[in-house]
């Protein structure tokens, strides 16, 4: 029953003697985008948007342009707006879609007052201090236009009956000449200059849903018409980036949109990526080569988000980061821009509220996590998201310190002097994109707080501080080295107040009792950070054949086991899945959320399904199924994996669903999982399962799903969809159903199920008298065996305290020779005894340590 | 040899990541890393940062780079066996301060050689090479070629090691990273070529007993196991498997003793359970002796009479009407071996003396406790083995007779398997999770008067099928649940004659051999070539290429045999009159 037989797998030549095995390191570190936070800045309680952005590069003022009349104008880098085109003999009528700032810093806005002949173009050449109308008289609305290398100002749109037509401008905009009329009926077109000079226009064929392309070739004097392409509707973004080539967002069609990207200066296009479930509205390219933003409306038809999108690849692959409004409502367009200090604007509408121009903190990123290491301060969480700390205070007296994260290190937290009611804070700021609740802290303090002193944890419940129910490993941080900080969110912990003028979730640490002198800890050489990732990265491991492996959990969650008191994180059922493959974009965890989603991975609420907040979910947002009544089958959820990273998710898996029913019987809902590879019918339907308690988190597991679903595809091809489908029926209306991420554990390099049999209070891994159990899975020490699966106390007596049932499809291993992740799922019967069910808490927390003994086909030499 | 003769290896040309700068790197633990930004390697942190390749290198070997900007000194490294423990090797350096180019010797620092330039500038390619013990330093000006500009011998480090790339502050910037082993020499101590390795044995895991109240063994059995089979049934699920293992006399003597009704479990590559059930009899083989225990399931130790009582009173004595002792129980058995309720039958005998018939038999050894036998062959012998005959747990409903004799009226066909299900005397064998049990109203009779197993009493239920008469299909599957549910009358599996891929599914996965489940239909879509495929309940029934499964018994590790028939809804209807055979 081996892939390799017996005799050889126990019969290779190890590089260190049998039962030796050599440390692995592993790390968690992952990079934390935390300036992306957006605040509306300014709002003009109209109905449109704000299309556009420039800045005018003398004074560094900001303009915007509004398709309610208005243009306006920041000279404090954004964080204030005013009516610059008030008082102009056009402002009454004026509708903004575009500005552009040309070389001489002369202002451009374009848009559209219903008159032919009058308002179409407005400039300003000193500043926004006045504006004049310099439309040509065929011009009924501008949509695009740029200024060419040669100083060319092109602009594009409609003439009068809907035709378009193109102008050009020689003299900074003074005058346009029409100079070129298609016959085309548009209501959109862009231009962009490509890398050759060409010019290239696109405009929407309103006779079907295809685009025409023009190009001219001396500098927009003549142009020819290219034919046309299946763009799927009209331009709404054209774009050359920093690798020279074009980039086209069609998105008006309100379906999926495609990406089409150009690498012919505008002569052929292809699709380059599909991003299912929202529609692309605009999308820039930021100073980092290659980081594409975007903004979309949800389904641009109804109250729903502004989402933010970004790619790292020139558009090939698209991560929804998050929201930056609600109830966006389509308007002309959404704008989208990056000052130069790095700062993102973008300029939508809310339902109800109006026009709003919101803008981000200046983006940043670091590095948050450990670097590899053999100890065991690789931390491993039981979810995958990305919300990490955004803010730390220190309270002296009343007086706050600066934002000191990211600090310089080594950082003193708290005063000097500590005194009572001195505090230290951290959050998360809430209008972070990928912002959202977390569940523990990770410490690494050079110097322990010491003195007599009471420290404690507390949380903002909505109407005042109050206490959080914690496992502190750092003993109120009087425990030197990497130790953290856990506990359930709890369900009224309010994002209501502001600490230091910033709203976020916040808990802090408060002093109180303090008696004679309180020597304040020091954080040494890395940033406090919370533990998000439910996996590892290794390096490589030099070997013929996969080593031999062995690991070691120790839960860092738990005080006292089951029944216990709270936080209750314990677990007693683990199951690690080993991966090589896809290591660019596979996750194991998909979380059924409308924010902090992966690279690549979308996801859509079906019928009578909504997404909502939800303090407990790892994103701090759900998916719900409420069934009106009787309903049948049928798909409350859909995950896509885009065309970009759906090859990296080829592969077998253990699919389990993380869910609750609110209330009701155990037959008031069935789930099932529905794997499609192909619109054409491909999929693969799992059996249904009901949830037998009302506990948050219960698991479903659905067992082995594979990908691609058909075996006749290779690796290297594509469906044209790819999908993951949560379905659902209801026997009654009385329960909800919450959905929270589907974890696919990959199973066909190397897979463990470990599972408590026992199930007694004292078989779980956890912590109890200071002394904490850990999970060793060995496959290394003891070569009677191929593997072990036993739960040891993680001091140096190394006390056997359980045996946990090993199913595994073979001994513990490492491949050979390539980088690799380990995925971990770890869950806990919600009772002991004979009858339970598995839920599985995602503030589940785990130091991991790894060892590795290569194995070699033959002797070696130097080693 | 020309300078490069290795390829490049990275080129860094992706998004943004690290430290380390990709999959392939590795940051020394307590050193500040390398990472990729716009397509180029540049340092985490302001002070400077070092990034290891993670394949090791053969002793003749090279490295190299270029540098897009310069720091104030950027290095080159190879043959270093570790940054920190173990820093061997050589390394290149440029060094802006004075316009040179140095060798250096790790392990002393000493410098092997020193050249100036006119100038460095941006755009520079840096390479050093080991070969044997030539230690060369490799310089290409930006626009020019590469030239070696110091050769020099050096053993100190004759072995194979990592190659490294270090910055001394953020400032600098390299690209193209390349190098590894020289082509044609040794390939040292470690492996080129990647293996990849897919795990894809069967767990076969055995605890305690279920019906103990106190279960400690547990273990993964399978690399013991030299033989092991399965069979499934579409009436009955999970029915019987047989599992050859060899261990230590001591172990196996181990399951001599413990062995008779532990659980097993068996679990496909991915996890997922396969079959489970419990161990029925076992032969222990210890060369020419060998030694059986059980049928479990032929236990008695909960024992009742039925009778037909006789009356003395008159002559000749009379027979009186059928009656049956209330339950003797013989709890010393029940406590190791769960409970198995039998039913003696006897005729013209008093109560006094049926009662004594139940407690004889109680207390019979061979009746109340699991059978043995121990045989002896002086002529010849096997090897020291244990052969563990297992059942599934339907079995356990052949265990108890299923009473509701007060009740009259009815239930349906649902509530009426789950009632006697709930009977069952051992508790925790059969899951309470009665979700895979289909809705099927029709009704039935409540009274049974407890002359019936459970096993008698799903299957007539089964049998009836519903008011649609569907046929269904019966049978304890994972974590004893039972599933009741209606054959779904669509191809699920297919077969093909040609070719080597087993049985696949409709949308073309193969389906592994110990991955096949009975109660599906299966189809040969190469035989008969040319009859329209069965696309109806209908055609399936007439089409001789669909075949409904009867049973699977799979063999480790590929054996699979299927067997099959029609279905036919007549069987249903003979049922419901009385006239079918109950399954």
């Amino acid at each position: 029953m081996d892939d390799v037989s017996l005799q050889l797998e126990r019969s290779h030549w190890t590089a260190n003697a049998p039962g030796v095995g050599d440390c692995v390191q592993t790390s968690n570190q992952q990079n934390w985008a935390y300036g992306l936070a957006f605040s509306s800045v300014h709002n003009d309680g109209g109905v449109a948007s704000w299309p556009d952005f420039t800045r005018h590069a003398a004074s560094g003022d900001l303009y915007a342009v509004s398709s309610i009349r208005l243009i306006v104008k920041s000279i404090d880098n954004g964080a204030t707006w005013a009516n610059n085109l008030a008082g102009a003999p056009l402002d009454a009528a004026w509708q903004g879609h575009g500005i552009i700032t040309l070389t001489n810093d002369t202002l451009i806005a374009f848009g559209f007052t219903g008159t032919t002949g009058s308002g179409a173009v407005v400039r300003s050449v000193n500043n926004g201090g006045a504006w004049t109308d310099e439309s040509e008289a065929t011009m009924e609305l501008i949509d695009d236009g740029i200024q060419t290398t040669a100083g060319t100002i092109i602009l594009t749109g409609l003439q009068n009956g809907s035709i378009l037509g193109i102008w050009r401008s020689i003299d900074n905009g003074a005058t346009f000449n029409l100079v070129y009329s298609s016959s085309l009926s548009s209501q959109r077109s862009k231009v962009v200059q490509a890398a050759n000079g060409d010019l290239i226009v696109l405009g929407q064929d309103l006779s079907s849903t295809r685009s025409q392309v023009y190009r001219s070739s001396d500098d927009g004097a003549t142009w020819l018409g290219l034919g046309d392409f299946a763009s799927n509707g009209g331009p709404e973004r054209l774009m050359r980036a920093s690798d020279s080539n074009l980039y086209l967002l069609p998105g008006s069609s309100f379906i999926g949109p495609v990406i089409y990207k150009s690498i012919t200066n505008g002569t052929s296009w292809l699709p380059l990526a599909n991003i299912a479930g929202s529609s692309f509205n605009n999308m820039i390219e930021t100073s980092t080569p290659g980081e594409f933003y975007a903004v979309a409306d949800k389904d641009s038809v109804g109250a729903d988000p502004t989402e933010l999108w970004r790619s790292t690849d020139y558009g090939l692959t698209w991560q929804l980061l998050g929201q930056v409004s609600g109830n966006a409502v389509m308007s002309i367009g959404i704008g989208l821009y990056q000052n130069n200090d790095g700062r993102l604007f973008v300029g939508t509408r809310i339902a109800g509220v109006g026009a709003d121009i919101f803008r981000s903190d200046v983006p940043a990123t670091v590095s948050l996590g450990r670097e590899t290491t053999c100890t065991t301060e690789v931390l491993i969480a039981n979810n995958y998201h990305y919300a990490n700390l955004t803010h730390i205070f220190i309270d002296d007296g009343g007086v706050f310190s600066a934002n000191l994260f990211p600090a310089a290190l080594p950082l003193t937290l708290f005063p000097a002097f500590p005194a009572n009611n001195d505090a230290l804070y951290f959050g998360i700021k809430s209008s972070v994109i990928q912002g959202g609740p977390f569940n523990n802290l990770a410490f690494d303090l050079s110097t322990v707080m010491a003195g007599i002193y009471t420290l404690t944890w507390e949380y903002y419940n909505g109407a005042a501080w109050a206490t959080l129910t914690t496992t502190d490993n750092t003993i109120s941080l009087s425990n030197p080295g990497v130790h953290s900080l856990h506990w359930t969110p709890p369900s009224n912990w309010a994002t209501t107040i502001a600490v230091n003028g910033v709203i976020a979730w916040w808990v802090r640490a408060r002093l109180s009792n303090i008696s004679g002198a309180v020597v304040p800890p020091v954080q040494q050489n890395r940033n406090i950070y919370v533990a998000i990732t439910n996996t590892i990265t290794t390096p490589t491991v030099s070997s013929d054949i996969a080593a031999l492996a062995q690991l070691k959990l120790t839960n860092l969650s738990d005080l006292d086991g089951p029944g216990g008191n709270a936080p209750n994180l314990f677990d007693n059922r683990i199951v690690v899945g080993l991966r090589s493959v896809g290591l660019a974009n596979f996750v194991a965890n998909l979380n059924l959320s409308d924010k902090q989603q992966s690279p690549g991975i979308t996801v859509a609420v079906g019928t009578n399904a909504t997404f909502d907040d939800d303090i407990l979910a790892p994103t701090g947002r759900r998916a719900t199924y409420n069934p009106g009544g009787v309903e049948a089958m049928a798909t409350r959820a859909t995950i896509s994996l885009s065309s970009t990273v759906a090859r990296d998710f080829y592969g077998v898996f253990h699919a389990f669903l993380r869910a609750k029913r609110t209330a009701g019987a155990a037959t008031d809902l069935s789930v099932r999982l529905q794997v499609a590879t192909g619109s054409g019918g491909i999929s693969f339907t799992s059996i249904s399962k009901q949830l037998q308690s009302t506990t948050a988190f219960e698991v479903l597991d659905f067992g082995e799903i594979a990908l691609p679903v058909s075996s006749a595809f290779k690796s290297t091809d594509l469906a044209d969809t790819t999908e993951i489908r949560l379905q659902a029926s209801a026997a009654s209306g009385v329960p909800d159903l919450y959905l929270y991420d589907l974890i696919l554990i990959p199973v066909d390099e190397w897979a463990i199920d470990a599972v408590d049999k026992a199930n007694e209070s004292d078989s779980d891994v956890g912590r109890s008298n200071g002394i904490g159990k850990l999970l060793d899975i060995d496959s290394i020490t003891d070569p009677r065996f191929d593997i072990k699966t036993l739960i040891r106390t993680a001091d140096a007596s190394g006390f056997v305290t359980a045996e946990y049932n090993p199913i595994t499809n073979g001994p513990a291993i490492l491949q050979s020779n390539v980088a690799q992740r380990l995925w971990f799922l770890a869950m806990q019967t919600s009772t002991t005894g004979a009858a339970y069910n598995w839920i599985a808490p995602p503030e589940i927390v785990h130091s991991i340590q790894l060892w590795a003994n290569p194995r070699y086909l033959a002797m070696r030499g130097s080693r | 040899m020309t300078f490069p003769a290795t390829p490049i290896l990275d080129d860094f040309d992706r998004p943004d990541e690290g430290p380390p700068p990709g999959a392939n790197w590795l940051t020394p633990a307590g050193y500040d890393g390398l990472k990729v930004s716009g397509g180029q390697c540049i340092c985490d942190q302001p002070g400077g940062g070092v990034a290891q390749w993670g394949m090791a290198t053969g002793p003749d070997c090279e490295v190299r780079a270029s540098v897009v900007q310069y720091s104030v000194t950027v290095w080159v490294l190879a043959r270093v066996e570790d940054w920190i423990s173990s820093y061997t090797g050589y390394a290149v350096e440029l060094d802006t301060f004075d316009n040179s180019i140095y060798l250096f010797e790790n392990v002393s620092g000493a410098t092997l050689g020193h050249v100036n330039v006119a100038s460095l500038s941006a755009g520079d390619k840096i390479g050093l090479r080991c070969q044997g013990s030539t230690i060369s330093a490799w310089y290409c000006p930006v626009g020019g070629d590469w030239t070696e500009v110091i050769n020099v011998a050096d053993t100190t480090t004759p072995g194979g090691g990592y190659l490294f790339l270090y910055l001394d502050n953020d400032t600098g910037i390299f690209d193209d990273f390349g190098g590894g082993t020289l082509p044609g020499s040794s390939t040292g101590p470690s492996p080129t070529t990647p293996s990849f390795r897919r795990s894809l044995q069967l767990s076969i895991n055995l605890e305690d007993p279920l019906y103990l109240s106190t279960r400690s063994f547990v273990r993964r059995m399978t690399p013991f196991i030299n033989r092991y089979s399965q069979e499934i049934r579409a009436i009955g699920g999970y029915w019987a498997a047989t599992l050859v293992l060899t261990d230590s006399i001591r172990k196996i003597e181990d399951w001599a003793e413990y062995g008779l009704g532990r659980h097993i479990a068996v679990y496909n590559p991915s996890l997922v359970e396969i079959w489970e059930g419990f161990i029925n009899q076992l032969i222990v083989t210890e060369g020419p002796e060998q030694f059986s225990r059980g049928p479990l399931i032929d236990t008695g130790n909960r024992r009742k009479t039925t009778y037909s009582a006789i009356n003395a009173g008159t002559a000749p004595p009379a027979v009186g009407s059928r009656a049956t002792t209330a339950a003797g129980n013989n709890t010393d058995s029940q406590a190791l071996y769960g409970i198995w309720e039998k039913i003696q039958a006897a005729n013209q005998i008093t109560s006094t003396e049926a009662t004594q018939l139940r407690d004889m038999f109680l207390n019979d050894p061979t009746r109340a406790y699991p059978d043995t036998s121990l045989d002896s062959s002086l002529s010849s012998g096997g090897n020291i083995q244990v052969e563990l005959q297992c059942l599934g747990y339907w079995h356990f409903l052949t265990g108890y007779y299923y009473i509701n004799s007060a009740a009259t009226g009815y239930e349906s066909i649902t509530t009426k398997i789950q009632n006697t299900l709930a009977a069952a005397p051992n508790a925790g064998i059969f899951s309470t999770d009665y979700s895979q049990i289909a809705t099927n109203a029709t009704l039935v009779k409540k009274y049974e008067a407890g002359d019936r197993t459970g096993e008698t009493i799903l299957k007539e239920l089964n049998s009836l099928s519903d008011s649609s008469f569907n046929p269904y299909t019966i049978g304890f599957y994972n974590n004893r649940q039972l599933v009741y549910q209606p054959v779904t009358m669509a191809v699920e599996y297919q077969r093909r004659a040609t070719g080597n891929r087993g049985i696949i599914n409709q949308v073309n996965r193969e389906i592994r051999p110990w991955d096949v489940l009975p109660a599906r239909w299966i189809f040969r879509p190469d035989f008969l070539v040319g009859r329209h495929p069965p696309i109806t309940a209908a055609t399936l029934g007439q089409d001789p290429r669909a075949a409904f499964i009867e049973t699977v018994q799979f063999e480790a590790p590929y054996s699979l045999s299927i067997n099959g028939r029609k279905l036919s809804q007549l069987d249903q209807v003979l049922s419901r009159k009385g006239l079918g055979g109950g399954g």
